[in-house]
């Protein structure tokens, strides 16, 4: 039975969203597994849904929107996509003329970064004033992806399935 | 691979080296290159029409890819694209999600670019696009795809309907169901709830549950014979059996999905094979079964009539408004596609 994430439970997600600078969620969330958010844009009202899992039971409903941690959220890669207009803070913009980097990038890795990389990111964190942490990586103006930043390393959430190899 | 085909007596096979032309190329079984002779002259084909069908089975298929406009304007696609050094046309001015890749390409890359990674498009056969056109649904509509796995189609819906509306998108097999819900995801879907049922299970307990939809597609799984360019394995697969087997399954799918149509609702039944088995006479069916009426509709391609006689069956006047696609005629794959509208809930044989 698909369990819906209503008023004081989406208050909570939508503080989390802040992070990114998201204000609005236009999707009735749906829980999926444990910790997964799925957002669905359909016309069909919840009890239309419930109806239609008790008839014909539901595998999936709508799209995967981000992980829920307990302090935090992790946006899907597509979700990035189809909010790109709301998302405002904690992007990390990657040098495209580095194409080696780029390329470890849309291969899955993880970027080690040189010594010279973590001043540069400290500053352009420094100057929207964000710390590390989930960022929403942008590469030559496309918001592509998911990595977290920590002590010179930017771990890269790409799902294998998405990878350029 | 190459077992499979050794075992398959009809298989002949030998090797091409001229670009273009598939590499292996499969003899048609005689049985099946006489039916295909049959109903290329019942669909008014001349020697040289025939001669072309013949020829362009045996070459692989041109790119095509359609701009998913949840993510991204074809316009900026294309730009993009071009960029890549590839020289991309949109050949229907209607349509210009629609694109096709004029140059040649390496194996495997158009699956290897940023854009496609990012969901910005989906590489689908133009022929196989025609069925949402036809549908055209909107964003206030209810739509279920019967059949839905890869989910080229169900995509294609969703960005006509912009992720609004709903669409149940059921396929009964786990594996393509994981397909499907990856290729939605990639595409940004978010209006579509899927269902893992036998497709015909799925229809008699939504009807018991009294939902109705406004639009339906039955895109039914089929011989394939509209494949032979990207699957030429088909060659080696055909035989009469599986043509009455889809048959069968056919009339059944598409009869209990009627059943959940709304008065006035429109479905499309589709397949991609040229057997008439599979085609009119399913639609035939349909015809002496239900309140129904066949719908008129243009598409953006050359097509032919559905047939009105195959193997001393007569079919409907109504058969005309059906589309068959041959490959000849577009540079495509071959299809066949028919627009139903409900007109009452009543059963004809009641």
């Amino acid at each position: 039975m698909p369990r819906f994430i209503f008023k004081t439970e989406k208050k909570e997600i939508m503080k989390k969203l802040e992070y990114y600078g998201i204000q609005e969620l236009p999707y009735l969330l749906i829980a999926s597994g444990k910790d997964k958010i799925r957002g669905f844009t359909g016309t069909l009202s919840g009890d239309e849904i419930i109806e239609l899992e008790k008839a014909a039971g539901i595998d999936l409903a709508g799209l995967y929107l981000f992980h829920n941690y307990p302090d935090n959220l992790r946006l899907s890669m597509d979700a990035i996509t189809l909010l790109k207009d709301k998302i405002t803070k904690n992007i990390l913009e990657l040098d495209e003329k580095n194409e080696k980097q780029i390329k470890e990038w849309f291969a899955g890795q993880d970027l080690l970064l040189s010594k010279e990389e973590p001043q540069k990111i400290t500053k352009q964190l420094k100057d929207k004033g964000e710390g590390p942490g989930f960022k929403v990586i942008k590469i030559a103006g496309d918001l592509v992806g998911m990595g977290k930043l920590s002590e010179g390393r930017l771990i890269n959430y790409t799902p294998k399935e998405r990878r350029i190899r | 691979m190459k077992n499979n085909e050794n075992n398959l007596d009809q298989g002949k096979m030998s090797s091409q080296e001229t670009a273009g032309v598939l590499k292996y190329k499969y003899n048609p079984k005689p049985e099946f290159e006489e039916r295909m002779n049959t109903l290329l002259e019942v669909a008014g084909s001349t020697e040289k029409d025939k001669k072309a069908f013949w020829e362009i089975v045996h070459k692989e298929p041109q790119n095509s890819i359609r701009c998913n406009t949840l993510k991204i304007k074809p316009q900026e696609l294309k730009a993009r694209l071009e960029k890549l050094g590839w020289k991309i046309s949109q050949p229907i001015k209607e349509h210009p999600e629609i694109m096709i890749i004029e140059n040649s390409l390496m194996p495997g890359e158009l699956g290897k670019t940023r854009e496609h990674i990012l969901g910005y498009y989906y590489v689908q056969e133009i022929s196989s696009m025609l069925p949402i056109i036809a549908l055209n649904p909107s964003s206030q509509d209810k739509l279920l795809d019967l059949c839905a796995s890869p989910g080229s189609k169900t995509t294609q819906a969703a960005s006509f309907m912009e992720n609004s509306g709903t669409i149940i998108a059921n396929d009964n097999n786990i594996g393509r169901i994981i397909i499907l819900a990856a290729n939605l995801e990639k595409c940004g879907v978010s209006n579509t709830i899927l269902t893992r049922k036998d497709g015909v299970q799925l229809c008699k307990k939504m009807k018991d549950a009294r939902i109705e939809f406004d639009k339906i597609l039955v895109d039914a799984p089929c011989s394939g014979e509209g494949t032979l360019r990207s699957s030429p394995k088909t060659f080696l697969m055909w035989n009469l059996k599986t043509i009455e087997f889809f048959g069968r399954q056919q009339k059944a799918l598409a009869s209990h999905a009627l059943q959940l149509l709304k008065e006035e609702g429109e479905m499309i039944y589709s397949t991609c094979t040229h057997s008439p088995e599979e085609d009119e006479e399913v639609v035939q069916y349909l015809l002496d079964n239900f309140d129904i009426k066949l719908e008129k509709f243009d598409l953006p391609i050359k097509t032919r009539q559905g047939i009105s006689e195959w193997k001393g069956k007569k079919f409907s006047k109504e058969m005309q408004l059906c589309h068959r696609v041959y490959p000849q005629d577009n540079n495509t794959e071959g299809f066949f596609l028919c627009k139903i509208k409900k007109l009452s809930n009543k059963l004809k044989s009641n």
